[in-house]
């Protein structure tokens, strides 16, 4: 009988690796798919019917995992959430007014960019800039939360989520200029 | 054949555990299937030496044919020849009339539950009775080819299959009596069999063009590993519908009216098919149809394709943003289908992949091939040491929630196999039911995408709304095949469902609601605001209905009467009103009853503090 990996344990100990925002990517992806080896469902398909269910719910679970770990916004979530703090109860004093004006003005821009193909190289411009803010603030996250300052790392998280949420707009915004369905 | 295995001194003999499993390439236009011969996996002849088998089955006066024999039939008894069925399966009858091209044989209009059926001289058969008769005929083949039995088989199914299509050709195998191994992706059978030939590494396009089909899928190459980042494709662009436009130009040319009689279309239709064939290999093609004779250029053809050719252009841009991979990052492209065979195409991937496409391998048989590859591991005649497939999901999975809006539970291009669960509550006091609808697409209204089934959930107990947590669970297995279950959570009363295809909307083909669902993206936005806001509006209205009737005596006349009129135009605001007029009066509403609201607080509190239980008084 295959032992499987326990659905009890935490991602991170599930890939053996310690709590913390910055993580190895490519040893994590390492691990992701010699577990994958293992307990994928194709290795069971003449094995008994609670053991196909197994390792269902294995590779399930390491799919699961390896997104959440190896996409940044997903791992914030998920380490905030183990040590205690729910993103889901978010009052405005959490967000802070600046982190809201700053969001706004953004967003702004994006909306006042000329329409159709005209627009395209400003748009680009401004996916640069996010993606420069998204980097700094991904690394504040992770000197926040190894300081232990759940407070900061919350708010980066949420800071984090608003541009996120901004670089998908932009993205579906350049495939409606593009013509892209 | 198997007699003509000469066995090499020294290695042993047939092992007496070694399974015999197949790979099968159910195409549009023509299937195969591949096994082990020797060392290798290869496609299997028939008696008369072809392996490709055409997709055509004849129901003649005595017995089924299928193959080449069915398609000399397509002229002379194209009732009961049926050519494509591929491109019915798991679609509506309403869907299939919406095709927007004639159909040479008859659906049943009087089949059950909206089911397509096709009328023959054997009775009606559904699109999977065909497909089976397609299957039998390749596994008496591999059968006979071997002297053994079929212990397992893996079928291909184009990547952007969705769950209906996906489900109906399973059902097609177990009618034929195959046990299904699992189905695979057409473009990742490919790369197995491109991939542990080459021994390739890196991102690798499967640019996949069919008789019916358009898959591109981008898979990552390595260590033994094919994993999919992204697939996209149309289930509806292929080589028919290249032939469709060029008989179109032939008829044109040549005189005939567009209410063409029946045998003279099929005949054009063949006429076309060979055409494009010749312009495969040579510049230039004469024809002569209705004492009409022409030529047609390898150019001509490729201006005639102009917007296939666009579509798939825009589909490979798709897939490369999907997977945020540029076109520097792509190693190589593989061509897979017959109709990659058109230099058109093969000039078109060319010039937007900026690089040759690598076209040595057999573009028919190499997606059964690949089958046959992960077949022989599945059955457990190799470790899969050699070959781990991690494929995703083609189409975003959800739920209806209220407004008829969709809840994404499992967004498109997520690695398989992969459960994901969501909490959803009551909205009414009381309830004790929750009908839950399970739908695919790309679009966030209901209605734009495909309903793959209903159920409902009952013996929920009596709460306030919002009390109950229902748990719904999401499970898409390798296959790419999707069970629901749901589960109240404080009481574990639970329900589930295979999914099995449900007919109930008449919606167009699923790519064409993924393509509209970014040019509808701003209409979606609309309808989505204004579906919020009338939710609201109903949510707060019963509430408000509910405390007058209980606490007639805490509201005064002034306030009602303010409270009415504001209750009054919020109803008259739901029928014709924007969602920012409704979000507007809702809200005037909601302040207007604020006080009245305080009071029954108040009255409850301290009917609490007199005895009562909580429980009785949140229960109410």
């Amino acid at each position: 009988m295959t032992k499987f990996p326990s659905s009890d344990q935490d991602y991170f100990s599930l890939f053996k690796i310690p709590n913390d925002f910055e993580v190895d990517l490519a040893a994590v992806r390492e691990t992701y798919l010699s577990f994958q080896r293992a307990f994928h469902p194709d290795q069971f398909t003449a094995s008994s019917e609670s053991e196909q269910l197994a390792a269902l719910q294995s590779s399930s679970l390491l799919n699961d995992a390896y997104e959440t770990i190896s996409s940044p916004i997903k791992r914030a979530a998920y380490l905030l959430g183990l040590s205690g703090v729910d993103v889901e109860q978010t009052s405005q004093n959490d967000l802070g007014m600046e982190l809201l004006v700053e969001q706004m003005e953004l967003r702004e821009l994006l909306g006042a960019l000329p329409g159709g193909e005209r627009g395209l190289e400003e748009l680009e411009a401004l996916q640069v800039e996010v993606e420069k803010k998204v980097a700094s603030c991904q690394s504040d996250f992770g000197v926040a939360f190894a300081k232990k300052d759940l407070q900061l790392s919350k708010r980066l998280y949420h800071k984090l989520q608003f541009l996120f949420k901004l670089t998908a707009e932009i993205t579906e915004d350049e495939e409606r200029r593009l013509g892209l369905g | 054949m198997a007699l003509l295995q000469i066995q090499e001194p020294g290695i042993k003999p047939h092992h007496r555990e070694q399974k015999f499993a197949v790979g099968i390439d159910l195409g549009t236009t023509n299937s195969l299937v591949a096994a082990k011969v020797g060392s290798v996996v290869e496609t299997l002849p028939s008696k008369d030496g072809d392996h490709l088998l055409q997709s055509i089955v004849h129901y003649g006066d005595g017995a089924v044919t299928v193959g080449r024999e069915a398609r000399d039939f397509l002229v002379e008894d194209n009732k009961n020849t049926i050519g494509s069925v591929k491109r019915l399966l798991g679609k509506s009858q309403a869907e299939i009339r919406g095709f927007g091209y004639h159909l040479p044989y008859e659906l049943d209009s009087q089949f059950p539950d909206g089911d397509p059926a096709i009328v023959t001289r054997h009775g009606s058969v559904r699109p999977t009775q065909v497909s089976a008769e397609i299957l039998s005929v390749l596994k008496e083949r591999a059968e006979e080819f071997s002297g053994q039995e079929v212990d397992g088989a893996v079928i291909t199914v184009p990547a952007y299959f969705n769950d209906a299509q996906r489900q109906q050709t399973k059902d097609a195998a177990e009618l034929a009596g195959l046990r299904v191994l699992r189905l695979l992706n057409e473009p990742t059978a490919a790369a197995v069999a491109y991939g542990l030939d080459a021994g390739a590494e890196g991102n690798v396009i499967v640019f996949d063009l069919g008789g019916g089909t358009f898959d591109v899928s981008l898979l990552s190459l390595r260590n033994g590993v094919f994993q999919v980042l992204a697939t996209g494709g149309d289930t509806n662009l292929g080589g028919d519908d290249i032939d469709r436009l060029l008989m179109e130009w032939i008829r044109k040319r040549t005189g005939f009216s567009r209410d063409i009689d029946e045998k003279a279309l099929v005949s054009l239709n063949l006429l076309s098919n060979s055409i494009k064939h010749r312009l495969s290999l040579e510049e230039n093609a004469e024809y002569a149809f209705n004492n009409f004779t022409g030529v047609i250029t390898r150019h001509d053809l490729k201006v005639l394709c102009k917007i296939p050719l666009k579509k798939m252009v825009a589909v490979c841009s798709k897939v490369l943003r999907d997977a945020n991979v540029k076109i520097s990052d792509v190693k190589e492209v593989v061509m897979v289908g017959g109709s990659t065979r058109m230099p058109a195409v093969r000039e078109t991937v060319a010039d937007f992949f900026e690089m040759p496409p690598l076209v040595s391998y057999d573009p028919d048989k190499v997606v059964a091939i690949g089958a046959g590859i992960q077949a022989e591991v599945l059955v457990g005649n190799r470790t899969s040491d050699e070959g781990l497939l991690l494929d995703v999901t083609p189409l975003s999975l959800g739920l209806e929630t209220m407004g008829e809006l969709v809840e994404k539970i499992i967004p498109r291009n997520t690695t398989i196999p992969v459960t994901r669960a969501q909490d959803f509550t009551t909205y009414r006091d009381g309830q004790t039911a929750l009908s839950i609808h399970i739908v695919q697409g790309e679009r966030e209204l209901v209605s734009d995408c495909r309903s793959l089934g209903r159920f409902e959930l009952r013996g929920i107990p009596p709460m306030v709304a919002g009390l109950a947590k229902v748990r719904v669970s999401f499970q898409v297995d390798a296959d790419g095949l999707l069970s629901v279950s749901a589960e109240e959570v404080s009481t574990g009363v639970k329900a589930e469902i295979a999914v099995k295809p449900s007919y109930g909307l008449q919606a167009s083909a699923v790519e064409e609601m993924l393509k509209s669902s970014r040019e509808n993206a701003v209409k979606d936005m609309e309808s989505r605001s204004l579906n919020e806001a009338r939710v609201d509006a109903e949510r707060l209205m019963e509430v408000v209905d509910a405390a007058l009737l209980e606490d007639p005596d805490l509201i005064d006349s002034r306030e009602l009467s303010v409270i009415q009129s504001k209750r009054e135009l919020l109803t008259e605001l739901l029928r014709v009103g924007s969602s920012a007029e409704i979000k507007k009066v809702t809200e005037d509403l909601n302040l207007a009853s604020t006080n009245f609201a305080n009071r029954r607080m108040d009255a409850q509190i301290s009917k609490t503090l007199h005895g009562e239980s909580i429980d009785s008084v949140v229960s109410e």
